[in-house]
Parts: C-alpha cells; sequence; structure tokens
C-alpha cells in the first residue's frame, strides 16, 4: 500500500476578514458631503423626476458606503499583510511581512465614541501603508501582536495576589539596561500556566522582583519619581478572576513636564502671542478681539493634549508609544528600524532643564502623522545618553567626545551672514545717494559695523556648539547656536553619503559631510571639516556601509 | 578616519591596503551639452517674449523710453542666452560619474560641488527616463533609488542609452 502523499496546506492563502461592521457608519459619515450635494441637487427638478430623485440618490449614496464596506477586507499571512477594497477599481495591496517597518494603533473621535481603533501598518515604500478603520481594540492588540511577531504585553495575575518568594530569579530584561522600578521587566512572558520555578500556582509571577527591591541596573529615565511598585494605585484583583496590569513605562511624562511641555510648545507660544496681540490690538481698535484670542489659544492648546499622557515602552523587538487626550494614539516601531535619535534642546525648554527624544525610523509613506517619532518630550536635561541603549543599542560615543570642526569655519559663518547684510546695505545707500541724501550712508554704515560684530559673535558661539565625533558604529553631531540638536546615527544605516563644498567653504579649504539614512527627517550633516579629512571620512563611511548588510536595505 | 576602538582620535591613521586599479571617471557625453543649451534657449525665448509683452505694456501707460519697442527685451535676452551658454557648458563640465565594485561615485556642482558615495549594497532599484529630444539624441537620465527616501537619491542626466543600460544591470545585480 502506497500512501498518498500528504497535501500541505498553502500557508499564503489569505483569510480574508472584514473591518468591524460599524465602518459603514464611518464610510456614510465620510461620504456626507457627497450626501448634502445630491440632496440640495435634486431639490432642483421638481414633480415625478424630483420625487424619484430625492429617493434614488441618496440610496445611491448609501448604498455606494456599505457596497465600499462590504468590498473591503484584509489579511495577514505568514508572508504578508494584505487589504483590498473597491468594487469597480478594485484595489489590493500586500506588504511582505519583513517589510513591515512601523504598526500604529489609534482612534480619532469616531473611534473613542464607539470604542474602535485604527490599525495602520507601514512599509518602506512610498505607496506602502494599509490603514484598517475600524476594528475593536481586542482585534487591534491582536493584530499587531500577530505582524509584529510578539506575544501580548499584558500580564496575567492569578490570584491570591501575595508577595513573591525570595528564590525569583533575577529579572531578565535582554534589551533595557535600566528595568522599571518595581516593575517587571518587559521581557516577562504571560504567566498563564506554572511558575519557571515550579512554585505553586498560588504564588504571584516569580520573574516579579519584591516589590521595593532596587532595579537590576541604572534607574528609569522619568520625569518624576516612579512608583514604588507597580501596582500602586491598582485595585486588587478579585479572586478568581484574570486580571491584565500593563507594565510601568520606561518613560511617562508627568503633569508639571506636561504643562511646561504645553507652555514652550511652538504652537502655544505662537497661539499667545496671536492671542496677546489680537488682544492688544481689539483694546486700542476698541472691538473686542475675544473670538480671536480664544481661537489663537485654543488651536495650539489642541495640538498639545495630543500628548496627554505620553509613555514609552520598551519591548524586546522595538518601542510602544502612548499619548493623546481626545485621539489616543499609539505607535509601534521596530528596534532593528530606528535611522536616528534626535535630541532636540529649544532654548528655553532647555532653561527649564528638560530636553526632547526621538526617534526618526524608516518610515517612508506619505503621511507623516505615521511616523514614528517622540519617545520622550520632555526629558531631564543631559540625560538622553540612559535612555540610547533602550531605543537603539548601547553607543561608545557621548557628548563630552565631541571634536570641534574648523576654526575657519567661523570665518565662513561670518561672510555667510554678512554677505546680504552688505548687499542691502549697499542698495539702501545707492537709494539714499540717488534721492539726495548721501549723509545718510554713514547710517547705513553703522548699522552694517553694530550687525557685524554681532553676527561675529554668533558666528563664534556657534562654531563652539558644533561638533561630532565618529566610532566604529556610530556618528554623533551636535549643531545649533541658540536651540541646539545631537543627532545620533547607526553607522551601518547609511544609504548614502555626500560631500558639500560651497564657494567660500572651497576658498578656506574645508567642507561638509551629508548622511543619508532611511528616514523622513533631515539628514545629518557634519560641517566644515577640513577637506582632506572630509575625503578620508567619506571613503570610510561607505566602507562601514558595504560592511553592513541590512535586511530590506533598511 | 573612523577609529577601530578609539572615539577620540588616534594618532596614527590605519594602515590601508594598496588601491586596486580603478575605473575612470566618465563624464557626459557632448549630446547632454546641447541638451543643455536648447533648454536655455527656451529659457530665453520665454524670458524675452515676456519682457516684449512687459515693455508694450508699459509704453501704452504713457511712459515713452528712448529707445525703440522691443530693442531692451531683446537684448535682455540675448544677454540671459549667452550667460545660459556659458552656465551650461560649466555645469556640463562639472558632472562626471565612477562605477567601482562597491560604491558609485557621482560629482557634480558649480558653485556647490558634490561628490556623492553610494554604497552598491544600498540600491534598492534604478529606474530610467528619457524624454523626447533626449530619445533623438540618443541619452537618458538614470535614477537609482534607495530605501527610505521620498525622493531619488542619485540622478545623472543625459547619459547615453548603452552607459544607462550598463548602470542599470550592473547596480540591480
Amino acid at each position: 500500500m502506497i500512501p498518498e502523499p500528504e497535501v500541505v496546506p498553502d500557508v499564503d492563502v489569505p483569510q480574508w476578514t472584514r473591518l468591524h461592521p460599524i465602518t459603514v457608519l464611518r464610510e456614510l459619515a465620510g461620504l456626507a458631503w457627497n450626501l448634502i450635494i445630491v440632496l440640495v441637487f435634486s431639490q432642483s427638478f421638481d414633480g415625478p423626476l424630483g420625487g424619484a430623485l430625492d429617493i434614488f440618490l441618496p440610496v445611491a449614496v448609501v448604498g455606494f458606503g456599505v457596497v465600499r464596506y462590504w468590498s473591503t477586507a484584509y489579511a495577514v499571512t505568514p508572508q504578508a499583510v494584505m487589504f483590498r477594497r473597491g468594487v469597480l477599481v478594485r484595489r489590493r495591496t500586500e506588504l511582505p511581512r519583513d517589510r513591515i517597518q512601523n504598526v500604529n494603533v489609534g482612534a480619532d473621535l469616531f473611534g473613542r465614541i464607539f470604542s474602535m481603533q485604527t490599525v495602520t501598518v507601514s512599509s518602506a515604500g512610498s505607496e506602502g501603508e494599509i490603514q484598517l478603520a475600524v476594528v475593536t481594540a481586542e482585534e487591534a492588540e491582536r493584530l499587531v501582536n500577530e505582524i509584529m511577531g510578539e506575544r501580548a504585553t499584558s500580564i496575567m495575575v492569578t490570584p491570591p495576589f501575595a508577595t513573591p518568594p525570595s528564590n525569583a530569579p533575577p529579572s531578565a530584561s535582554p534589551v533595557s539596561s535600566a528595568p522599571p522600578l518595581g516593575g517587571p521587566p518587559p521581557s516577562t512572558p504571560p504567566l498563564v500556566g506554572p511558575p519557571l520555578s515550579g512554585a505553586p500556582l498560588s504564588a504571584p509571577p516569580l520573574s516579579m522582583p519584591p516589590p521595593g527591591s532596587p532595579p537590576p541596573s541604572g534607574p528609569p529615565v522619568s520625569s518624576a519619581p516612579a512608583p514604588a511598585s507597580m501596582f500602586d494605585g491598582v485595585p486588587a484583583p478579585v479572586p478568581g478572576t484574570a486580571f491584565v496590569v500593563e507594565p510601568e513605562p520606561r518613560y511617562r511624562m508627568e503633569l508639571r513636564p506636561f504643562l511646561l511641555y504645553a507652555a514652550t510648545s511652538t504652537p502655544a507660544l505662537v497661539g499667545a502671542t496671536v492671542a496677546i496681540v489680537a488682544t492688544v490690538g481689539g483694546l486700542f481698535s476698541g472691538n473686542p478681539a475675544a473670538a480671536t484670542t480664544a481661537i489663537a489659544l485654543a488651536v495650539p492648546l489642541f495640538l498639545v493634549l495630543e500628548l496627554f499622557e505620553f509613555r514609552l515602552d520598551i519591548e524586546p523587538d522595538g518601542l510602544r508609544v502612548r499619548h493623546g487626550l481626545i485621539s489616543d494614539r499609539r505607535a509601534w516601531a521596530r528596534r532593528e528600524r530606528i535611522q536616528i535619535v534626535e535630541v532636540r534642546r529649544p532654548w528655553l525648554r532647555r532653561r527649564l532643564g528638560y530636553e526632547t527624544v526621538a526617534a526618526a525610523t524608516a518610515d517612508v509613506t506619505e503621511s507623516e502623522s505615521r511616523r514614528f517619532d517622540l519617545c520622550a518630550p520632555m526629558l531631564p536635561a543631559d540625560t538622553w545618553m540612559e535612555l540610547v541603549p533602550d531605543l537603539i543599542e548601547p553607543v561608545a560615543v557621548a557628548e563630552s567626545d565631541l571634536r570641534a570642526v574648523s576654526r575657519r569655519s567661523v570665518r565662513r559663518r561670518w561672510i555667510r551672514a554678512m554677505a546680504p547684510v552688505v548687499l542691502v546695505a549697499a542698495m539702501v545707500s545707492v537709494l539714499f545717494v540717488l534721492g539726495g541724501q548721501p549723509w545718510w550712508i554713514a547710517g547705513s554704515l553703522g548699522v552694517v559695523v553694530v550687525i557685524g560684530l554681532l553676527s561675529w559673535a554668533a558666528a563664534h558661539r556657534s562654531w563652539r556648539m558644533d561638533g561630532w565625533v565618529c566610532s566604529p558604529d556610530h556618528v554623533l553631531v551636535r549643531r545649533g547656536l541658540f536651540g541646539t540638536t545631537l543627532q545620533l546615527a547607526r553607522l551601518g544605516k547609511i544609504q548614502n553619503v555626500e560631500l558639500r563644498a560651497s564657494f567660500f567653504q572651497r576658498r578656506l579649504g574645508l567642507a561638509s559631510i551629508a548622511i543619508d539614512t532611511a528616514n523622513l527627517g533631515p539628514t545629518i550633516e557634519l560641517p566644515d571639516l577640513e577637506r582632506p579629512d572630509a575625503e578620508a571620512l567619506l571613503d570610510d563611511l561607505v566602507r562601514v556601509a558595504n560592511r553592513t548588510v541590512l535586511p530590506d536595505g533598511v | 578616519m573612523l577609529p577601530d576602538h578609539d572615539p577620540v582620535g588616534s594618532d596614527a591613521p590605519p594602515p590601508r591596503a594598496l588601491p586596486l586599479a580603478e575605473p575612470p571617471r566618465e563624464a557626459l557625453p557632448p549630446a547632454a551639452l546641447v541638451v543643455r543649451r536648447l533648454n536655455w534657449v527656451v529659457t530665453a525665448l520665454v524670458i524675452t517674449t515676456i519682457s516684449i509683452a512687459l515693455d508694450i505694456v508699459v509704453r501704452r501707460s504713457d511712459v515713452d523710453p528712448a529707445v525703440p519697442v522691443a530693442v531692451l527685451p531683446i537684448l535682455f535676452g540675448l544677454i540671459v542666452l549667452g550667460w545660459g551658454m556659458w552656465w551650461s557648458r560649466r555645469v556640463h563640465d562639472s558632472w562626471s560619474f565612477q562605477l567601482t565594485d562597491d560604491r558609485l561615485r557621482v560629482q557634480s556642482g558649480v558653485v556647490v560641488q558634490r561628490v556623492g558615495l553610494l554604497p552598491r549594497s544600498r540600491v534598492q532599484h534604478v529606474s530610467t527616463d528619457q524624454g523626447p529630444i533626449q530619445r533623438h539624441l540618443d541619452l537618458t537620465a538614470v535614477t537609482i533609488h534607495t530605501a527610505g527616501a521620498r525622493t531619488p537619491n542619485v540622478r545623472i542626466p543625459h547619459v547615453r542609452v548603452a552607459d544607462g543600460e550598463r548602470l542599470r544591470s550592473e547596480l540591480i545585480e
């Protein structure tokens, strides 16, 4: 008897799943304007035709929304995430799993009302984005875990709740060098079965350190003291029921830093300026400017509330960010996809003792709102190095290692600042002469001299703030005069390097190097190096890039 | 330049291997200069036409310049054309590219010189495009795409079609 060959099912056959039925309402909401237009249009016709249009057109629009919902489906296979939509024009998008950069989960106002989520899956291609709107929160969590290939980050605590035994193994944290104080490490598996050490099921998870115990290494990076135990404020579980507890975040923006951020953010400063101008103008003109003032303050407040309750969680393979008051925004990013870590120090924020850390991934979709960006909006100043190992990896460069750029750079910066000033002064002087008032030339010269002195001081300070340093694996660059920015990049992520030498730089024997990575953000620029050093560094950077194999090129 | 282990630069540079014979740098073909100059001719014609129209409008508002109509616009157009002829030669001469075993080197720029090094391991795909004038002159533009860029990283305009095909096939391999 020859056995029949086993038929191996094709694992990549998609099992299409439709979005939640409530999506029909969302589709109809999106077609609201169309509905209004056709209703207005139908009023132009009288008699039986008008009556028929009054019924047919709205039905057609509603039917279109229903059909569009019916034609929309998604599937997750071991190889790819698929999405299809459309009846007349059928579009099917397929994102290979190994090309996925980020998975974002958020809820706009519609989602908040109906407790639904929007899952956005993006890749490194210019049209590589799939948006699933809307799904339930449980489905969103399941999709994220399935797509990102991770287990659930929630922890099941089996009752009764009690102090864990003293033979608890040390918390294993292969990713984070500074696990949250008093909380379990992110790599803790969900404890749905017997604890690892074989202790009775009634004992709490063994991988949790005893409450109040010091962390294995380093303090957490938080803008405020972390709670002594992750269970602070969490109600005790009811015996006999399962209880899901979120781990302590790696970073959480507390109330005071949030208020300072709100007060010092660009939208708030612009809104405050507009409000002041509107109010003062209203007082002088006698017209109340209450409406303008209210709008000027409300719009930036709305934008700032997007960062309410910001938290950063470190997971084995990546990072997770959650924030928002009106809209619930969540973003995941794979650690290996992070291209650049940026530390921003606006002047006012720096004076208040804070800095902002952001990470740019290789997300290259058209919508910048999907880009994974902020990691810690208000971090205590000069503590960013404690967060870097959790964001990417331990680095061998520090701000104290920065090398100064060429001193001749001061001259170039000053010439670049003064060139337009001299040009404008010359034009104004010519106008004065043509206008029969040559004595005003002295005034122009005086202004040029004053601006020249100030520019020289600014150029010198700017030169002192700029610096760079390279290790075999990373490059760190600092730039800025009043607000400085630090950029840390992995040399292995280099996509392209370019040496640039302007006319003035060539005269001074200088050149700048621009390093491109696969992120949407700015290029890293090493300014005003000595020309021979720049050419040698250019060659070395390309050799490092070629030596590093990147999965999918990012 | 990059240290092996010390982030703060060491005193002696690491020894370098003797460089292998590199392929020569390739300049753009002469037909590329023709395309650039044709573009400037069109630009000069457009500017002259607009200037003549403005001249006519100005003269209708009771302004009576000493020179006859259209003389100044034509003179301005000739200046633009002369500048374009000279400038296009400078830009054309600044372009060169070189494909080695591990990188593509592209140099260009007159006011701001740019030397771009693109590691061959980072090439995602290569595209070529050809306008009607380029088609007539057997030219094409080669665009090399890397990951993550919203706009192409490297673009070499006006290479011979055969050179474009060669670049594309060698970079994709």
